[in-house]
């Protein structure tokens, strides 16, 4: 029997973001056939609501109003640096 | 002569006696002489202390110079973790990895509306370092005005000056003055897009510079923060 299985894992940078990793597996009577796998990040900024449940339990626990109003500033700080550039 | 001998015992005397322990010693010899050989031919001296000194996890074997200068992988593969073991030495290979990645565009920071006939990317990750292939074909540039910036690469660029990488384009229906630019924001992951005057006036491409039926391909590599 064919099935296809797709699980995710993440990976919290130093500063928040987090990298989420959807794995995709074809098996055949349990046996993977093939895994693939699709990338994208999400920062404290970010909108969560279509994401994974366990990425939501991820950004619900460490996006606090207190950590997303420091990745703010900071962002300014970068955009700040780069303008000067 | 063959180097290695072995001489059966015959006859019906079970006596140990001094021909016996003589083959005895010579077997012995010989077993030391077959450990060498196995021994040179995995590029180690007997004498180097290079082997693990048992098979536990986190042990390393090393290979010295000059023994063996070339590795052979017949089957063709080398497999490295699913879940990279980082490591801080810069002579180290940690990860390879292959996958995809869903490339967007938005303007002043949204995408209200913004709607894509494809949108496909590609990435390797090697070591510290992603190399990334991307299309875009918008069927819709949306109602959001502002900056222009292409969204989603596959992992964050490291955050210094010297990791803004700068990807190389072909695209279509997206107007500009002189030269067209991009770079890979650090810590983000998106490309900021620019246009650059002969003059040398630097402004940043906005939803006005994009048709709705624009449609960009991009290759660019990064340092993953």
């Amino acid at each position: 029997m064919l099935e296809k299985l797709i699980t995710f894992d993440q990976q919290i940078t130093e500063d928040g973001q987090i990298n989420v990793r959807q794995i995709t597996r074809i098996l055949e009577d349990g046996k993977e056939l093939s895994k693939s796998y699709h990338r994208h990040v999400v920062t404290p900024l970010d909108n969560v609501e279509n994401e994974d449940d366990r990425t939501k339990l991820i950004a619900s626990a460490i996006y606090t109003p207190e950590f997303v109003k420091m990745y703010k500033e900071k962002i300014k700080e970068q955009e700040a640096e780069l303008k000067n550039k | 002569m063959p180097r290695y001998t072995y001489q059966q015992e015959s006859g019906t005397d079970q006596n140990v006696n001094t021909t016996d322990k003589c083959d005895a010693y010579e077997d012995t010899n010989n077993v030391r002489r077959i450990l060498e050989d196995l021994g040179t031919l995995l590029g180690h001296s007997k004498r180097d202390d290079a082997y693990p000194k048992n098979g536990t996890a986190g042990g390393s074997l090393t290979i010295p110079a000059p023994s063996i200068t070339t590795i052979n992988l017949t089957g063709g593969q080398i497999a490295f973790p699913a879940t990279q073991a980082p490591s801080a030495n810069a002579n180290t290979l940690d990860d390879y990895e292959e996958g995809a990645w869903t490339p967007g565009v938005s303007f002043g920071g949204g995408v209200t509306g913004i709607t894509y006939t494809s949108t496909t990317g590609l990435y390797t990750k090697i070591g510290n370092r992603a190399f990334c292939t991307g299309y875009i074909n918008l069927s819709s540039k949306g109602t959001d005005v502002g900056n222009a910036l292409i969204t989603g690469l596959p992992f964050t660029c490291k955050s210094a000056d010297a990791a803004g990488a700068v990807p190389s384009f072909r695209f279509d229906d997206i107007t500009f003055a002189n030269v067209f630019q991009g770079m890979v924001t650090i810590n983000t992951t998106t490309i900021q897009l620019t246009e650059i005057t002969e003059a040398g006036a630097l402004t940043t491409l906005t939803n006005a510079n994009f048709d709705n039926t624009c449609w960009i391909n991009l290759s660019v590599s990064y340092e993953i923060a």
